[in-house]
């Protein structure tokens, strides 16, 4: 069965194209949410295995979105991806330390995205648990590109 | 900039340690001095005789008051107080060499030695102007002059004979004006030139907070230029990518909109291009050609740019209400560029469902400038939306460049904060102004007001004819 994946931004234009593109170079069937609120509704009424989510976005961020999420006992363990246009020298760090697995900046090709969406569905708990350790001891970034 | 610009205390405190090291290099000649002329003054008070003893005492006390003087400016000095530590040492001289004069008056008169010590006054004018501030040269320039005076009174008093150069008896009248004028010509010399130091510090100081702002616009612009570019990028170099590598598992339909996604988002792109190179050309040269314009005209060709004709993504309600015949003094393009920005800002900013109105009419004249000429007719252009409105105290921002509202660079609606701003500059270089009025409340919206010279008489039939190959063009 393929893959479902929620696509969480406010730019319209790019996240139809990124659905469709999702659809046909990945073979997953994506849903679409334009804000933070409505992204959270739709992970936790459809729990898509791997959730891809912009930061500047009106209302709920992109940080808060994944605290939210990670936050929730139905959805703590979805894979979360942030895709957005701040820099990683800016946002990286926030990013995972907020409890995303993987922070990619935009402009990213379709083929690094899936690519991503692949390795994030294949994180486990244990992976993931052992990641936000390492950050919260440290004061390097995450590993994970 | 790699590094923090200074601003204008970090010329003052440059000031201070000029000044520090000024009094730290002269002080121990000045210490050592007086130190030989206390114990020049002390072999004196112990070899005089009992007549001379009271003499001796006092003059001595002067030496001792210079002498303490500047032991508390050190401490002042120590403790960082420049002002305190100058005033003390500058009083403590003053104080202490007008007594040597008086001594020296009164043993042996008014001769060529005295006047060497009454050279030495002007000599604590310059050490005061070095060391000290303003306030502290004019009351030891005062004191000065009080002294100068009562010693040459005093001279021609007890001696009357006394009669050297300038200085006799008789004339102690020209004296002592001359003496006084010598000291303030002195004075204000010295307070010119710190005046005119002070005011190079402070140009500095403001210049390089000038550069501190810009640096900062620049970074911002940076920022909001590469979050504005980053988005459109990805899509279209994914659409381009979709179709390079699954354009045959793409109906028809979806690659038609995929490339329709890439070709509209470039048109975004090439706005944002023009809009930065905007804003080169108006800092160079402003509007190039004034002539009367048809308000009507100009607003229906900035729609059709706005809403070009069979677009179904902008259905608003639009009031307008502008006569046919209102004319102003304008070039064409910029203003058309004008509406176009404040009727998409109405449209971008406001939620889909709001009216937005759009108004001209005659404004009150403005006066004549000179007496006897007529006063300059206005037509006044309003845009109105119903949406959020602006902080009144965002207002002020609003017009500068590269600057976005707070509230917008979190929001999805893309800007590079130079739509406004080439609105005013264009607006100013037509000889108008432009400006907005909120109250902040959501659903008063804002009201933008352009103010151009009203054109009379009717438009040349060439204009007629490039607004129409305009019209023809954008539709």
């Amino acid at each position: 069965m393929p893959h479902s994946i929620l696509l969480v931004d406010d730019n319209v234009e790019l996240v139809e194209l990124l659905a469709l593109s999702l659809k046909v170079l990945g073979g997953y069937i994506a849903t679409v949410a334009t804000d933070g609120i409505m992204g959270i509704e739709l992970a936790m009424t459809s729990r898509p295995d791997c959730i891809v989510v912009d930061v500047m976005m009106p209302g709920l961020d992109g940080f808060q979105f994944v605290r939210a999420l990670r936050g929730d006992q139905q959805t703590e363990d979805i894979p979360l991806i942030i895709l957005t246009a701040v820099p990683q020298e800016k946002g990286r760090f926030s990013g995972l330390a907020s409890g995303a697995d993987y922070y990619l900046t935009k402009p990213v090709t379709i083929t690094d995205l899936v690519d991503a969406i692949q390795r994030a569905i294949a994180t486990s708990n244990a992976d993931r648990a052992e990641r936000l350790q390492h950050l919260a001891t440290t004061d390097e970034e995450g590993p994970i590109s | 900039m790699s590094q923090q610009p200074p601003s204008l205390s970090t010329f003052a405190r440059y000031d201070l340690l000029r000044r520090k090291r000024l009094l730290q290099v002269l002080l121990p000649i000045l210490i050592v001095a007086i130190i030989l002329a206390s114990f020049d003054y002390i072999v004196r008070l112990l070899v005089s005789t009992p007549d001379q003893l009271l003499f001796n005492l006092l003059s001595s006390s002067f030496i001792f008051i210079i002498f303490f003087g500047f032991i508390w400016g050190l401490f002042a000095l120590r403790r960082e107080s420049i002002t305190i530590a100058s005033a003390l040492m500058v009083t403590a001289g003053c104080i202490g060499l007008l007594g040597v004069f008086v001594r020296h008056i009164l043993n042996q008169g008014l001769d060529p030695t005295a006047l060497i010590e009454l050279l030495i006054l002007p000599s604590i004018l310059v050490l005061t102007s070095l060391f000290g501030n303003i306030r502290l040269l004019v009351v030891v320039t005062i004191l000065i002059n009080v002294i100068t005076a009562s010693m040459i009174v005093l001279a021609g008093i007890t001696h009357p004979e006394t009669d050297v150069f300038l200085i006799a008896h008789a004339s102690n009248v020209f004296a002592i004006p001359l003496a006084i004028l010598f000291e303030w010509l002195i004075a204000i010399f010295l307070l010119a030139q710190q005046s005119s130091y002070q005011g190079v510090l402070r140009d500095l100081g403001q210049a390089f907070e000038r550069l501190e702002q810009l640096d900062e616009l620049k970074d911002q612009f940076i920022a909001h230029v590469n979050h504005e570019l980053r988005n459109p990028v990805m899509t279209m170099r994914g659409s381009v990518e979709l179709v390079a590598k699954a354009g045959e598992r793409l109906t028809e339909k979806e690659r038609e909109e995929v490339l329709n996604k890439a070709l509209r988002v470039g048109d975004g792109l090439s706005h944002l291009l023009e809009s930065i190179l905007e804003v080169r050309a108006i800092d160079r040269g402003g509007v190039s050609e004034i002539q009367p314009v048809s308000v009507r005209q100009m607003l229906d060709d900035a729609l059709l740019l706005v809403n070009p004709v069979g677009n179904e993504l902008i259905q608003r309600d639009l009031h307008i209400h502008i006569p046919d015949d209102l004319n102003v003094m304008a070039d064409p393009i910029p203003l058309q560029q004008i509406l176009t920005n404040l009727i998409s800002n109405a449209l971008k900013y406001t939620p889909a469902g709001t009216p937005v109105d759009i108004t001209a009419h005659l404004a009150p004249p403005v006066p004549a400038t000179k007496r006897g000429g007529t006063p300059t007719e206005i037509i006044e252009i309003l845009v109105r939306d119903y949406g959020p409105g602006i902080p009144p105290d965002q207002i002020p921002l609003l017009f500068h460049r590269f600057v976005r509202l707070p509230r917008d660079m979190g929001s999805s609606v893309t800007g590079t904060g130079l739509g406004l701003y080439l609105c005013q500059r264009f607006a100013e270089a037509m000889g108008g102004r432009i400006w907005v009025e909120s109250t902040g409340v959501v659903g008063e919206g804002a009201t933008f007001h352009l103010q151009l010279t009203r054109a009379t008489g009717k438009l040349p039939a060439t204009l007629f004819a490039t607004l129409l190959s305009q019209n023809s063009s954008s539709s």
